[in-house]
C-alpha cells in the first residue's frame, strides 16, 4: 500500500509537483495520467526517493520511506524508468540479475528466477548472454521489466514503460506484461500519457496538469463526470471508443434478454461496449451472444448498446 | 647500410648502458603515470561529482601542462634537488592532465539515464562508481592514461639533465658530441618505447565494454610492475659525480677518467644548467665543469689539476666561413681584434656577470669593449649582413655580443645574432649550412666533437695548444672550407670541479688525488 501526503516539489522554486495526495490500495494499479511536463515522472520518483519531496510524506507498506535508507528501500520497489537504464556493459543476465546480487541471493537461485521470467516474457534462451544494444527495442523494454521483477518487490514503479514502443510491439509487450503470473498481487503505479492504456491497466487514476492532481479516481468518474473542462477535454478525442470501453458487458448483463440462439460468435463478461460494436459491424451481425462465468447466454443487439451508453452519459 | 651497421655496433657496444637506460626509462614513465593515475583518477572523480571544482582543477591542471617540460624541471630543482624524485615530479604533473580531464569527461558523459536506475534499483554510490561509472567511463580513461603515457616517454628523455637516468643520456650526449649513432641508440628505443606502450594500452583499452571491470585491475598492477624496474642509482657515502651527458661520452671526458686515471665512482648524468648548483647543493660531489665558468666563482668551486693531461686545450677561437671572408676582407682583422684582451680569469669573471649576478651579456660585453677602448659607434651597416652564431651558454653569448659591435663599430656590415643554437652540432651545422656565418668554436672541441680525431692523432698532437690549434685549423679548411682565426687567448676546457671546502677537508687537488680517494672508499665496504 502507498499512500502519498500533500507531497510538492519543487526545483530551485519552480514547482513541479504541487500538493499531491494519493492512495493506493494493496495489489492495486494506479495510473498517473497527463500531457508531457506535467509532473509524472516527478511524482514517480518521489515514492522511491530518487528526488527527495520538498515537502509532504509518503508511506509505503505502513513505512515512511524519509525514515528509512534509500538504497535499502529502492531493493523492495521494483523500478522501470522512462527510458529502459539498461546497463551497456552487462549481458542480459546480469541487467536482470543486479537486484537480487545486492540482496546476496544465491547464484543458481538467480538463474532459475531469470531463465522463468525471461520464458514468462517471451525472451528466447539464448538472449541470456546478449548485450542491450544487440536488443531491439521491444526486447529491451521486456529486460528491463523482466529486472525489475526479479527481486519479487511487492510495489513496481513503471514510469511509461511502453512508451518508446511502436503501437504493435507496445500492444504485444502491454499484454505479455498484463499476463505475468507475478503481477497480480503487485501494488502498482503507472506513469504514462496514454489514456487507453491509463484504461485498460488503471484501478484508480490521478490526471495531473501543471504539477496538480486535477481528477482522481476510477475511469468511469473521469469520463463520465469530469471536475472541470480540463479534464473533459483531455478524454474529447477519443470519448466516445473510451467510454464504450469501459463500460462492460458484466455491467449489462443482468438486463439483457435471455438467448436461445446458438451463435458461433461470443464474447465474455469481461470485455466491454466496444468489443462488442466492433464484432457486430465487422461481421454484419443483428445479436451477439455473451456468456459469464456460469455459462450464462445473453443476446446483446445494437439497440442494447445505445441504450446502456445513453444510460452511462446520464448517470454521469 | 654503413650507417645502420655502426648503430647497430654501437647499441651492441654500449648494450650495459643502454639496456640501464631504456629500464630506467620505463621507471621513471611508469612511476610518475601511477602515481598520476592514484591522483588523477580519483581527483576526476571527484570534480565530477562537484562540477563547481572542476574549472579549477582542469583551470590549475591545464596551466601545468603548457609549462615547457625543460623550464618544469627547472623549478623542481631548488624545491627537490636533483635525481629521480624532482623528475618523476615534474613527470607526474604533465600526466595530470589527461587523466583528470578523461576521467571527469568518461564520468559525466556516463548517460545520467543508467546510473539513474542503478540508484532506482538500490546501488549505492560507491556500487555505482565501481560498477557503472568507471567501467563505462574506463575506454576515455584509457584514452587519457595512453596520451599521458606517450607525453611522459618523451618528456622523460629530459630527466637525463637532472641525473635520473634514462635514455636522454644517449639523446644529448649524443647531440653534444655530434654523435648520430650515439642520439639514435637513444632516440629509437624512446620512439619504440612510446610505440610499444601505446600500443599494449590500446589493447587493453580494446577488449571492450565487458572487460573493463579486469582492466581496473591489471593495469595498476602491470604498472607497479613496470616501475618496480626503476632502480634509484644510489649508494650513500661515496662521493657522487654528476657529469653532462656530452661528458660522459667523450674520451677526453669520462671516457678518458676511466682509462688514464683509473677513476671509478658513482656518477650520474646532469645538465650543464644545474650542475653548479647542486654541488653547491652538496647534491653532488664531483662534476664536470669548464675552467672559465662563471659559476666556479658563484658557488666556490675549485678545479682539480689535470695531473695526466687527459683534457686537450680549449682555447676559443671564431670559424668562418670562407666564402663570407673572400667577400668581406676587412672582416677578419675586426674578428681578431679581441686576442690577447681576454685570460682564463678575466673570462670567468664575464661570465660571472651573467651567469651569477644576472647581468645582460649584452651589457657585459659592451661595458667591457668600452673598458677595452674597443669600443666604436655603429657604422651605417649596409654593405651587406654577417650572420653570427651561438651554443646555449653565456660566454657565447659575450662573445657574440663582442663581435657585433666589432663589427658594426669597424666595418660597413650589419649584424644579425643567431644565439642559443644548441649544443655544438647545431652551430656546426648551421655554419657548414651557410644559415651563420662564423660562431665561436673551442680547439678542443673541433679536434675531439667534429673531427673526431683518431687515438694516433691525438697522440701526436699530445695537449700542446699550437699543434691541436694549427691542426684543427688546417683540417676545417680542408673538409669544410671553414676558416679558424686566431685564439682569442682564455682556454675554456674541461676540468673536474669540487667545493673549495670538501675538497680541502680530504685533501684532494688533483685528479688523481680523487681517484686514490674514491678507490679507497670503494674498498673498504
Ligand atoms: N531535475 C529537474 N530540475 C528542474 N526542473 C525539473 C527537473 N526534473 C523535472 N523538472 C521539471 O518539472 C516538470 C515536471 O517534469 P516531469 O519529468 O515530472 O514531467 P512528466 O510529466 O514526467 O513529463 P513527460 O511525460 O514528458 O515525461 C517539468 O516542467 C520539468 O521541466
Ligand atoms: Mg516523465
Amino acid at each position: 500500500m502507498i499512500v502519498a501526503d500533500h507531497i510538492s516539489k519543487h526545483f530551485n522554486g519552480i514547482e513541479a509537483v504541487s500538493d499531491v495526495s494519493f492512495r493506493v490500495g494493496a495489489g492495486e494499479t494506479m495510473v498517473l495520467l497527463g500531457t508531457s511536463g506535467c509532473g509524472k515522472t516527478t511524482t514517480l520518483k518521489m515514492l522511491n526517493r530518487l528526488i527527495e519531496a520538498t515537502s509532504g510524506s509518503i508511506e509505503i507498506l505502513g513505512r515512511r520511506i524519509s525514515e528509512e535508507k534509500p538504497e535499502i528501500l529502492r531493493r523492495s520497489i521494483g523500478y522501470v524508468s522512462q527510458n529502459n537504464g539498461l546497463f551497456p556493459h552487462y549481458t542480459v543476465s546480469e541487467n536482470i540479475a543486479v537486484v537480487p546480487k545486492l540482496l546476496g541471493w544465491a547464484a543458481n537461485d538467480i538463474q532459475e528466477h531469470t531463465e522463468r521470467l525471461l520464458e514468462q516474457l517471451k525472451l528466447p534462451e539464448n538472449f541470456r548472454q546478449k548485450y542491450p544494444s544487440e536488443l531491439s527495442g521491444g526486447q529491451q523494454q521486456r529486460v528491463a521489466i523482466a529486472r525489475a521483477l526479479i527481486a519479487d518487490p511487492p510495489v513496481l514503479l513503471l514510469d511509461e514503460p511502453f512508451g518508446a514502443l511502436d503501437p504493435v510491439t507496445r500492444a504485444s509487450v502491454r499484454k505479455d506484461f498484463a499476463e505475468l503470473p507475478a503481477l497480480k498481487q503487485k501494488t502498482m503505479v503507472l506513469v504514462t500519457h496514454d489514456v487507453q492504456e491509463a484504461l485498460e491497466m488503471g484501478d484508480h487514476i490521478c490526471l495531473m496538469d501543471k504539477g496538480r492532481i486535477v481528477q482522481s479516481g476510477a475511469s468511469a468518474d473521469l469520463l463520465f463526470k469530469p471536475a472541470n473542462d480540463f479534464v473533459r477535454s483531455f478524454f474529447d478525442q477519443q470519448r466516445f471508443l473510451l467510454e464504450l470501453k469501459i463500460i462492460s458487458l458484466r455491467s449489462i448483463f443482468n438486463v439483457l434478454p435471455n438467448s436461445k440462439a446458438t451463435y458461433q460468435y461470443y464474447l465474455t463478461t469481461e470485455q466491454n461496449l466496444w468489443d462488442a460494436l466492433e464484432i457486430l459491424s465487422v461481421r454484419h451481425l443483428n445479436e451477439v451472444i455473451i456468456r459469464n462465468e456460469k455459462g450464462e447466454s445473453r443476446s446483446l443487439a445494437m439497440a442494447d448498446i445505445q441504450r446502456a451508453y445513453h444510460q452511462a452519459k446520464q448517470q454521469g | 647500410m654503413d650507417e645502420q651497421q655502426s648503430l647497430w655496433a654501437f647499441m651492441t657496444q654500449q648494450s650495459g648502458k643502454l639496456w640501464s637506460q631504456t629500464v630506467a626509462h620505463i621507471g621513471l614513465t611508469c612511476i610518475s603515470l601511477l602515481i598520476a593515475i592514484a591522483v588523477g583518477l580519483p581527483l576526476g572523480i571527484w570534480i565530477a561529482r562537484r562540477k563547481k571544482a572542476a574549472w579549477l582543477v582542469l583551470g590549475v591542471a591545464g596551466i601545468l601542462q603548457t609549462i615547457p617540460s625543460i623550464a618544469l624541471l627547472g623549478f623542481m630543482i631548488p624545491l627537490l634537488g636533483i635525481g629521480a624524485l624532482p623528475a618523476i615530479t615534474a613527470l607526474f604533473l604533465y600526466a595530470l592532465l589527461p587523466i583528470i580531464r578523461n576521467t571527469y569527461t568518461g564520468i559525466t558523459n556516463v548517460d545520467p539515464a543508467i546510473t539513474e536506475s542503478a540508484r532506482g534499483m538500490g546501488m549505492t554510490p560507491w556500487q555505482i562508481l565501481a560498477s557503472v561509472e568507471l567501467p563505462l567511463a574506463m575506454p576515455v580513461i584509457l584514452a587519457g592514461i595512453r596520451t599521458a603515457t606517450v607525453i611522459n616517454v618523451g618528456v622523460a628523455t629530459l630527466a637525463a639533465y637532472i641525473a635520473a637516468g634514462g635514455l636522454g643520456e644517449f639523446i644529448f650526449g649524443g647531440i653534444a658530441l655530434n654523435n648520430t649513432q650515439m642520439i639514435l641508440a637513444g632516440a629509437i628505443p624512446a620512439a619504440l618505447l612510446a610505440v610499444v606502450l601505446d600500443f599494449l594500452l590500446s589493447l587493453v583499452q580494446k577488449t571492450g565494454l565487458r572487460k573493463m571491470r579486469k582492466v581496473s585491475v591489471i593495469l595498476p598492477v602491470l604498472l607497479l610492475l613496470l616501475s618496480s624496474f626503476y632502480l634509484i642509482p644510489y649508494t650513500k657515502g661515496n662521493l657522487l659525480a654528476g657529469f653532462t651527458p656530452e661528458f660522459m661520452g667523450r674520451e677526453d671526458g669520462y671516457l678518458g677518467l676511466k682509462t688514464k686515471y683509473g677513476l671509478d665512482m658513482q656518477t650520474v648524468v646532469i645538465s650543464d644548467a644545474v650542475m653548479y648548483k647542486a654541488a653547491f647543493e652538496k647534491k653532488l660531489d664531483v662534476i664536470s665543469g669548464y675552467s672559465t665558468d662563471g659559476r666556479l666563482k658563484a658557488f666556490d668551486l675549485i678545479t682539480l689539476d689535470d695531473d695526466q693531461s687527459i683534457f686537450p686545450p680549449y682555447y676559443a677561437a671564431p670559424v668562418v666561413r670562407t666564402a663570407v671572408l673572400n667577400q668581406y676582407p676587412e672582416l677578419q682583422p675586426v674578428l681578431e681584434k679581441l686576442t690577447g684582451h681576454i685570460n682564463d680569469s678575466v673570462m670567468t669573471e664575464l661570465n660571472y656577470r651573467v651567469d651569477y649576478l644576472k647581468q645582460a651579456p649584452e651589457r657585459v660585453a659592451h661595458d667591457f669593449l668600452v673598458s677595452k677602448k674597443l669600443f666604436q659607434t655603429p657604422h651605417s651597416g649596409n654593405k651587406g649582413r654577417i650572420r653570427l652564431g651561438s651554443k646555449i651558454f653565456a660566454e657565447q653569448y659575450i662573445l657574440i655580443q663582442m663581435y657585433k659591435e666589432l663589427i658594426e663599430g669597424n666595418t660597413d656590415l650589419a649584424v644579425d645574432t643567431k644565439t642559443g643554437l644548441g649544443g655544438t652540432k647545431i652551430c656546426f651545422d648551421a655554419l657548414t649550412n651557410g644559415e651563420i656565418d662564423m660562431y665561436p668554436e673551442y680547439t678542443g672541441t673541433g679536434l675531439l666533437a667534429i673531427l673526431k680525431a683518431d687515438r694516433a692523432t691525438l697522440q701526436s698532437l699530445g695537449g700542446d695548444r699550437e699543434k691541436v690549434y694549427n691542426y684543427v685549423k688546417q683540417e676545417f679548411l680542408n673538409r669544410y672550407k671553414l676558416q679558424w682565426l686566431r685564439p682569442i687567448g682564455f682556454n675554456n676546457a674541461y676540468a673536474l670541479m669540487m667545493r673549495r671546502a670538501q675538497a680541502q677537508s680530504l685533501n684532494i687537488h688533483s685528479i688523481t688525488d680523487l681517484k686514490n680517494h674514491a678507490t679507497n672508499g670503494n674498498h673498504r665496504h
